[in-house]
């Protein structure tokens, strides 16, 4: 199984407290004990383990600092660690981004940043009104004047355009998708995507009332006329990789596609997790049975382990219910942290399956239409 | 209402689908790249 993405957890702890939050309001209570920021000492074990990997490795892999908010880590620690890889991993083959709120950023990190050829996406969910829904502080206050400060430093830096990769955003299906849209145009993202609300058959994603609805389905085909229609386009990452798979191509993300890849997820404590994501479903659902860290476990090793393969196969086999659908090749059964319930553990359908199903089909509708 | 011919989009993801299938590479590295759904 091919590693294609090393995700780091540099910082336990946030300076935000986003109400949707996977980390602080999903059904994990691992954050309650964890390092707030990782160690130097750890630091310097997972860059010996990454570092391992890439000799055993010929594909190269994405690394992403992520958290908690990654910028906590602090500018030495985070110079230690990426200056650490970038001595032995070239830019092209082993990107290192760092998916942050932004609100720690100056033009010091930028400088810092951009010399060991490190980018940033940044969490936004659109205008202010749109931002204060979810992106709140510990005090419930708004997040959205500090990020766009730090958006506005980010833009003005002289290598924005290697630095900026893009923003990633949580969906408000109460809102206007062209709104939202037009927001990141004007700002100037470079990209952006967005993200379903996590949730799954024991608790519904916000504003979805029952498996049956399609909140979400209708806000992303309001987004995917907007896109389709404009004649100077930023790219959607997301939408890209459905329109890539309509037509034929390969998936280039978890959730869509039936493409087979692996991720390691990296704890703060140097703790080897299985997707993180999975923290929404369950207390401890990201746990690996013996609990390897990077400190008595061998990461290459750990990757070719019966372990790490069948945990990260469950994202491409689909459920049952699934095998016979005519967009499961498309979907790729959806999240996996989706189709959870107690009753049935990951043996369903998405609970999202028919969002997935309306813009799905509203997609090939496009694509069948459309002869260059 | 969607005009679906002269899109930009649907232009530029067939130009790369078609390169895509044309060099067999699956790992596709852009900078941005990260199968991570976060």
């Amino acid at each position: 199984l091919v590693i294609d993405t090393i995700l780091i957890k540099v910082a336990g702890s946030c300076n935000l407290d986003c109400n949707y939050c996977y980390v602080y309001h999903g059904q994990d209570s691992g954050h309650k004990t964890l390092s707030s920021i990782m160690s130097k000492e750890t630091i310097s074990k997972v860059v010996d383990n990454l570092l391992e990997l890439a000799e055993t490795q010929n594909t190269g892999f994405a690394i992403v600092l992520h958290g908690g908010e990654p910028l906590l880590l602090g500018f030495e620690k985070l110079k230690f660690l990426i200056s650490s890889l970038r001595e032995k991993l070239d830019r092209d083959k082993y990107p290192i981004s760092i998916q942050t709120n932004g609100i720690l950023i100056t033009n010091e990190l930028l400088d810092m940043l951009y010399e060991f050829q490190t980018d940033l996406s940044i969490s936004l969910d659109g205008s202010k009104n749109i931002n204060d829904i979810g992106r709140v502080d510990k005090n419930g206050e708004s997040s959205y004047n500090d990020v766009m400060k730090s958006i506005n430093i980010l833009d003005n830096h002289q290598y924005s355009k290697f630095l900026f990769s893009g923003t990633l955003s949580v969906i408000q299906p109460n809102t206007d998708p062209s709104e939202v849209y037009k927001f990141f145009k004007d700002i100037k993202a470079p990209t952006i995507s967005f993200l379903l609300q996590d949730g799954n058959y024991d608790s519904l994603p916000k504003y979805k009332s029952d498996f049956f609805s399609t909140e979400y389905g209708k806000w992303i085909i309001g987004l995917i006329n907007e896109y389709i229609n404009d004649e100077n386009p930023i790219p959607i990452k997301f939408l890209d990789n459905i329109l890539t798979l309509a037509m034929g191509g390969e998936s280039q993300k978890e959730g869509s596609g039936t493409t087979k890849f692996g991720i390691a997820v990296i704890e703060t404590d140097g703790e080897i997790r299985k997707n993180d994501t999975l923290r929404t479903t369950f207390d401890g659902a990201d746990f690996y049975k013996k609990r390897p860290t990077v400190f008595n476990t061998s990461l290459k090793d750990f990757v070719n382990s019966t372990e790490f393969i069948e945990a990260n196969s469950e994202q491409t086999e689909l459920p049952e219910e699934c095998k016979n659908c005519e967009v499961a090749n498309i979907c790729g059964g959806g999240m996996l942290l989706t189709r959870y319930s107690s009753e049935n553990g990951f043996n369903n359908p998405s609970i999202y399956c028919n969002d997935h199903k309306l813009y799905i089909n509203h997609i090939l509708d496009i694509v069948k239409n459309y002869n260059d | 209402m969607v005009k679906v011919s002269n899109s930009a989009v649907l232009k530029r993801i067939k130009a790369e689908v078609k390169a895509e299938l044309k060099s067999l590479d699956c790992n596709k590295y852009d900078r941005t790249h990260n199968r991570h759904n976060r």
